[in-house]
């Protein structure tokens, strides 16, 4: 902000020179620009842009990890399809994604609305809706499971002195998923609530003001301004929510552990990948795995992207 | 102008030190001491180490020794990563099942001709040890320290319920007895932990019922054998008549975690465990060997120090295993009360550690140790194995489909062993 306008002053200040001159210094200035992002750009060369080229051409070859890459062409990919493994934990995945962005996103709406609100000892409120966001995965992942066990757990125990039935959370295959998908919900809803919270803060009162004249009550205040005008920000909420929640791992890691025969129901593809890759060294049939989950969330990212207009409006 | 230069100084430092980052050396030499490198995962063994690392420096002044402890769950993958990149520790702890791979794929080095060149005695350490580390009669790790299995027991319970405590004449049928009796269904006790685990659960039932896992010459899976079925039919019926948490429970609560707070009267479990189970019980622990089925067996697992296949410094690294594994080093890690040391006759320290248990029994009790089952691809196998064994646990599938399926796929991933 501060350079661009430095600059156009500095521009402004010479009108009576040469043009050539002025592009002289237009090349001047970008190649200070150029050195500026320069270490940005390098980093993303080589952590994120090498790798990722490194990790498609591993796709297509046999590796341990440890000796020479031996390409073999499509293979890993046939034994992708014909794998039950990896099929169960698209599968997985997707249930999970299904269940977790729309229940994440409508309590954090719920939620934004409520932390929208001029009340004494509002930053507190929204501090503490905000601390599951950054307390680590692993930590969550522990206490949570310890609330789950189903004989010595807190929430069973609640269930029980009210006579109610006590399912073993995470360790019953009908409910494991959906156990992790709650505790999933329950850590992303702080973060989409102030994504949402600052769209709201974004949204003119004259809005509000013009609708009540007209008598317009609460609710429709809400579906017909609120909302509609949130959608930019629901847009960005949705996109990185389905990214997300597609390169789900840490909580299934630390829930379930290594149970194998638990893990059919709640295996997710990234964890199918670090099982590939980094317990049994098939670097190239994880990274194929890789490259298919890339691709997926590309194909979502780039539909959303395109039906935005439907949806999305722009103030 | 002055400006400009400064803004440029600035850009280039950041550079430097981005690049500066990027090349750490991990072995070399500072200040003209050679380094070496050690690698391990379990800091208890911190003291112990640093004692023996001066003894050595003693002898070797110009080496560096550093040490490097990597948390379990990180261990194996930083290893294998590191030394992909050819560089790695140049010493360090190996386990049996991994032990085969990076022998086979010369991660490790050969120790024999070390072994034969400085007329090292490998007599002086426990059999079973030397078994695992063996690849083709060629010891490549030295051993350090051993574990075999044992039941542990509350007195506490035991006395409530007005029984003896286990001795050497129990078998199966005197743990079933007895576990009917300490079972305290209202208080949420078992009488025995019937354990869904390998290595101090099913692999000792299996060798008690004269069955066994992989055949000597690593070609065959010995799963499919009535023997192996009788043993999972035993702990079954244990959790079935409510003798034995099930194994969905166990999955969910530690069993060591039940035992330590007294709802488990009888636990298998290995030597290690000891300190750790002494502190949560304190004199109410007790041991015994395991009770015998057709035959009596303990699981035998211990530890190496391995070298680097590419160490740049093989004379020193290899005097610095020789201490580690020699018998002052024993001696002190027998002191610290970590582990049974390797070195036979090294053990006195280690049994008077926790002087109200008799640690004797798992001394005694390897007189019938079974070496921990391992092949080049444990890994793999073991993964099948403890999936089908879950699923049979869990009910979903019958002990007898579960345990040929582990047979099926263990012999094809043996059939594919030693051809790289």
């Amino acid at each position: 902000m501060n350079l661009s306008a430095a600059s156009a002053k500095h521009q402004s200040n010479l009108p009576a020179q040469k043009k050539n001159k002025t592009s002289k210094l237009a090349i001047r200035e970008a190649a200070w620009g150029y050195l500026f992002i320069l270490p940005v750009v390098l980093g993303l060369a080589v952590f994120y842009m090498a790798p990722s080229a490194a990790s498609l051409f591993l796709s297509f070859t046999t590796w341990d990890g440890m000796s020479t890459p031996v390409f073999n062409g499509l293979d890993n990919f046939a034994q992708l399809a014909a794998d039950e493994k990896f099929t169960r934990s698209l599968l997985n995945t997707l249930l999970y994604t299904v269940a977790t962005v729309p229940l994440s996103i409508a309590f954090a709406v719920i939620l934004a609305v409520l932390l929208n609100q001029k009340i004494k000892g509002m930053i507190v409120y929204r501090t503490l809706y905000f601390i599951p966001v950054i307390t680590m995965p692993i930590a969550v992942g522990m206490v949570w499971k310890w609330l789950y066990n189903s004989e010595f757990g807190l929430i069973n125990f609640v269930l029980g002195s009210l006579h109610l039935p006590q399912p073993n959370w995470l360790f019953d295959e009908k409910f494991a998923l959906f156990s992790i998908v709650i505790v999933s919900v329950w850590t992303s809803i702080g973060y989409n609530a102030v994504i949402l919270l600052s769209g709201l803060q974004g949204i003119s009162t004259s809005y509000y003001e013009a609708a009540s004249l007209d008598g317009a009550g609460t609710l429709y205040r809400f579906f017909r301004i609120t909302l509609p005008l949130l959608t930019p920000s629901l847009f960005f909420v949705l996109v990185m929510s389905f990214i997300n929640s597609f390169q789900v791992f840490d909580l299934v890691f630390i829930m379930m552990g290594q149970q194998t025969s638990l893990l059919d129901s709640t295996r997710t593809v990234v964890y199918s990948i670090w099982e590939d890759g980094f317990k049994y060294f098939n670097m190239g049939y994880a990274s194929a795995e890789a490259f298919i989950l890339f691709i997926i969330i590309l194909l979502i990212t780039a539909f959303q992207m395109y039906f935005q207009k439907r949806w999305v409006h722009y103030q | 102008m002055r400006k400009r230069c400064s803004v440029l100084i600035t850009i280039l430092f950041l550079f430097t030190t981005v690049l500066a980052g990027c090349g750490g050396s991990s072995s070399g030499d500072s200040g003209g001491k050679t380094v070496l490198n050690v690698a391990l995962w379990d800091e208890n063994v911190k003291d112990t180490l640093t004692k023996t690392i001066q003894l050595y420096n003693k002898s070797h002044p110009d080496v560096e020794v550093k040490v490097t402890y990597t948390p379990w769950g990180d261990y194996w993958t930083k290893l294998k990563t590191s030394l992909a990149g050819n560089s790695g520790p140049d010493v360090f702890w190996m386990n049996g099942p991994n032990f085969y791979a990076y022998a086979s794929n010369g991660w490790i080095k050969d120790l024999q001709p070390l072994i034969d060149q400085s007329k090292l005695d490998t007599s002086v350490y426990t059999d079973a040890l030397v078994n695992l580390y063996s690849y083709k009669d060629h010891l490549y790790g030295l051993p350090y320290f051993l574990d075999a299995v044992g039941l542990y027991y509350n007195k506490e319970l035991f006395d409530k319920a007005g029984i003896p405590y286990p001795d050497n004449t129990w078998t199966w049928n005197t743990i079933e007895e007895n576990a009917a009796k300490l079972t305290d269904k209202k208080s949420g006790v078992y009488g025995y932990a019937a354990l869904v685990d390998s290595q101090s659960g099913y692999y000792d039932l299996i060798h008690q019922a004269g069955g066994y896992i992989i055949s000597d010459d690593k070609k065959s899976s010995g799963f499919d054998s009535p023997e192996v079925l009788s043993a999972f039919k035993w702990e079954q019926g244990l959790m079935d008549k409510g003798l034995s948490p099930s194994a969905q429970q166990q999955m969910e609560t530690k069993p060591l975690q039940l035992f330590g707070s007294g709802k488990i009267a009888m636990f298998p479990a290995i030597s290690v465990s000891a300190p750790e189970l002494y502190k949560l019980l304190g004199d109410k622990l007790g041991v015994a060997p395991l009770p015998a089925g057709k035959k009596q067996a303990t699981i035998v697992h211990g530890l190496s120090w391995a070298m680097n296949g590419k160490t740049k410094h093989e004379k020193e690294a290899w005097d610095l295993i020789q201490v580690l594994s020699g018998k002052e080093g024993e001696q002190l890690l027998a002191d610290s009360g970590f582990s049974i040391p390797a070195y036979k006759g090294t053990e006195e320290g280690w049994l008077k550690s926790i002087p109200s248990l008799n640690l004797q029994v798992f001394v005694d009790s390897l007189k019938f140790a079974v070496p921990y089952p391992v092949s080049e691809k444990t890994a793999e196998w073991q993964d099948v194995e403890s999936k089908e064994i879950q699923d049979a646990f869990l009910g979903k599938k019958p002990f007898e489909e579960a345990l040929k399926t582990i047979a099926d796929k263990m012999n094809k991933i043996l059939a594919t062993e030693g051809k790289n």
